[in-house]
């Protein structure tokens, strides 16, 4: 049986115009891949679907995790070989001294962020790296992030990291109303289940948000490192 | 004239013609595999590539009254003239394979290494000797995956355009339906249009492929009006629009007066959309999407013409 999903609203739409990538004026942004959702042990997720007995529900996740996992440090990889674009970490939680927010409250996890143990070894941000919390899903909802946008005038976001269809999709819609284009790196983000992760890409991002696999994604940065611009 | 892969036929020989299906290929043979997602379920990959499951496909189209198919996978992604000659002769369905280009993951390393003139070169050897069984290719194919024609996309469109020009063959075309949302207005086919007029190829040798994965009437029927074709070739993937739509959509270019300018196809290429994939294979659009026209108010003559005529004049080498 096929995978695939209908998705007529992308038939009614507008095209996405093309983005123009320079030094400076774009981010990988790496959302909610700290270690209480990509640890695979002592990540909440699993720590809570151990007790609830809910292992088997995760199974599809694990695997897009580990996939993603691997093609967000081939990415880090090009970008910390040429510096050429600013890599910023998200992650839902709050800072000691950081207010909990009434989502975190709503969800009821405690999600405590320290920076030193926030990361796995292997996607550990380096010193030019920034790191901001976030109390709700969309990486938008912390204003010191927004500021950092809009100072940086920065044009395009490239998007990684965990929950497509909950903490991606809205930071997408904000960016977007922020006049920000974004561009979602189709295997180096997460979904719950496959058929979220399918529907999701072929549908309301469709229309509102460009998708590259990491390889494609690759060869953007070393375009970019080639040429200084590349328009997408 | 038409040149399949057992040799040349008579137009009239062609019979009743799928102008867009695979039946040998394997997406993870591209040299650039590396560029596609690779978190997509692995079911998902475009793999044919059991010679006896896909002899009795094609054999059972056959069945159905099936007499030609247009085979568009290129080299660089497991295009075997061989064994679409071994095919052909066993099944007594005519195959006219394809040179050219599918996109950038897929496209040949020699690609990169040619300049424009030899690889126009190369292609033309293809469709003028053929093989080292002297299988020759029928038709030409150019790609384009992303928003834009640019790199090695390019390129091989170039020397599609320049191999078009020698040979007199019909170029057929790919555009990304993922990507189609990125393309202005809609659908690329009709940027590709005047790119390739611009090179010098003749409308009315254009078979734009995919414009039912996110079809806009208003830039189909100013394709057609200049003369090229209009392949509605993914029936039966209601992912992308119900048959339904495309029964209706193809009804209003009839009545807009370009019944002459469609073609129909299916794009079969992974082994669910197969008979032994519990799918009806080849045989969809004989045993299904016939019936879905006809409830339509389209004609048995008119079908006829789209199936049978209209592959003859869009196929024929001249």
């Amino acid at each position: 049986m096929s995978k695939s999903f209908r998705q007529p609203f992308t038939l009614f739409t507008n095209e996405i115009p093309p983005f123009l990538v320079t030094n400076g004026n774009t981010i990988f942004l790496i959302q909610d891949f700290h270690n209480y959702f990509s640890n695979v042990h002592e990540g909440i997720i699993f720590k809570i679907s151990d007790e609830l007995y809910l292992n088997e529900e995760l199974e599809e996740y694990k695997k897009l995790l580990l996939i993603a996992k691997k093609n967000i440090i081939s990415i880090l990889n090009f970008i910390r070989k040429y510096n050429n674009i600013q890599t910023i970490y998200t992650s839902l939680g709050y800072f000691e001294g950081e207010k909990k927010s009434i989502f975190l409250e709503t969800l009821g996890w405690n999600l405590i962020l320290k920076k030193n143990t926030l990361f796995e070894t292997t996607l550990k941000p380096k010193k030019n790296d920034l790191i901001f919390s976030k109390g709700f899903w969309s990486s938008a909802s912390n204003v010191t992030f927004v500021k950092y946008l809009k100072k940086r005038k920065i044009s395009n976001v490239i998007i990684s990291g965990n929950f497509l269809e909950y903490g991606i999709i809205n930071t997408t819609f904000d960016l977007m109303n922020m006049g920000i284009n974004t561009l979602i790196v189709s295997d180096a983000v997460t979904s719950l289940t496959y058929q979220a992760n399918t529907f999701i890409k072929g549908s309301i991002t469709h229309g509102l948000t460009k998708l590259r696999s990491t390889g494609e994604t690759i060869e953007l940065i070393n375009d970019l490192n080639t040429n200084n611009q590349v328009i997408l | 004239m038409i040149q399949t892969v057992c040799g040349d036929i008579e137009n009239n020989k062609l019979g009743i013609c799928m102008t867009h299906e695979h039946v040998w290929c394997d997406q993870s043979l591209g040299p650039k595999f590396y560029l596609f997602d690779n978190s997509r379920d692995k079911n998902s990959l475009m793999l044919l590539n059991d010679y006896n499951k896909q002899l009795s496909e094609l054999k059972l189209y056959k069945q159905y009254k099936g007499n030609s198919l247009v085979e568009v996978t290129c080299e660089g992604w497991g295009r075997d003239l061989n064994i679409l000659y071994k095919l052909s002769k066993k099944s007594k369905v005519h195959i006219i394979a394809t040179t050219g280009f599918y996109t950038k993951p897929c496209i040949p390393n020699h690609a990169y290494k040619f300049n424009v003139n030899k690889l126009s070169d190369y292609l033309v050897k293809e469709i003028e000797v053929g093989n080292e069984n002297n299988i020759k290719c029928g038709i030409l194919k150019t790609s384009v995956n992303t928003a834009r024609v640019e790199g090695i996309e390019e390129k091989g469109l170039k020397a599609v355009a320049k191999a078009q020009k020698i040979t007199g063959v019909s170029i057929t075309t790919h555009t990304t339906g993922s990507r189609r949302q990125e393309i202005k207005g809609g659908n690329a086919s009709y940027e590709i249009l005047d790119y390739l007029m611009s090179e010098g190829v003749k409308p009315e040798k254009l078979i734009f492929g995919h414009v039912d994965e996110r079809p806009d009437i208003r830039l189909l029927k100013k394709s057609a009006k200049k003369g090229s074709y209009i392949q509605f070739d993914t029936v039966g993937k209601e992912h992308w629009l119900l048959d339904k739509t495309r029964a209706d959509l193809i009804k209003a270019l009839i009545d807009f007066g370009f019944l002459n300018k469609i073609l129909i196809s299916q794009d079969r290429n992974r082994y669910y959309e197969m008979t032994y994939g519990g799918n009806k294979g080849y045989c969809n659009i004989l045993d299904n999407f016939v019936l879905k026209l006809k409830n339509v108010g389209i004609t048995n003559s008119q079908i006829n013409q789209i199936i049978i005529s209209n592959p003859q004049k869009a196929l024929e080498r001249n």
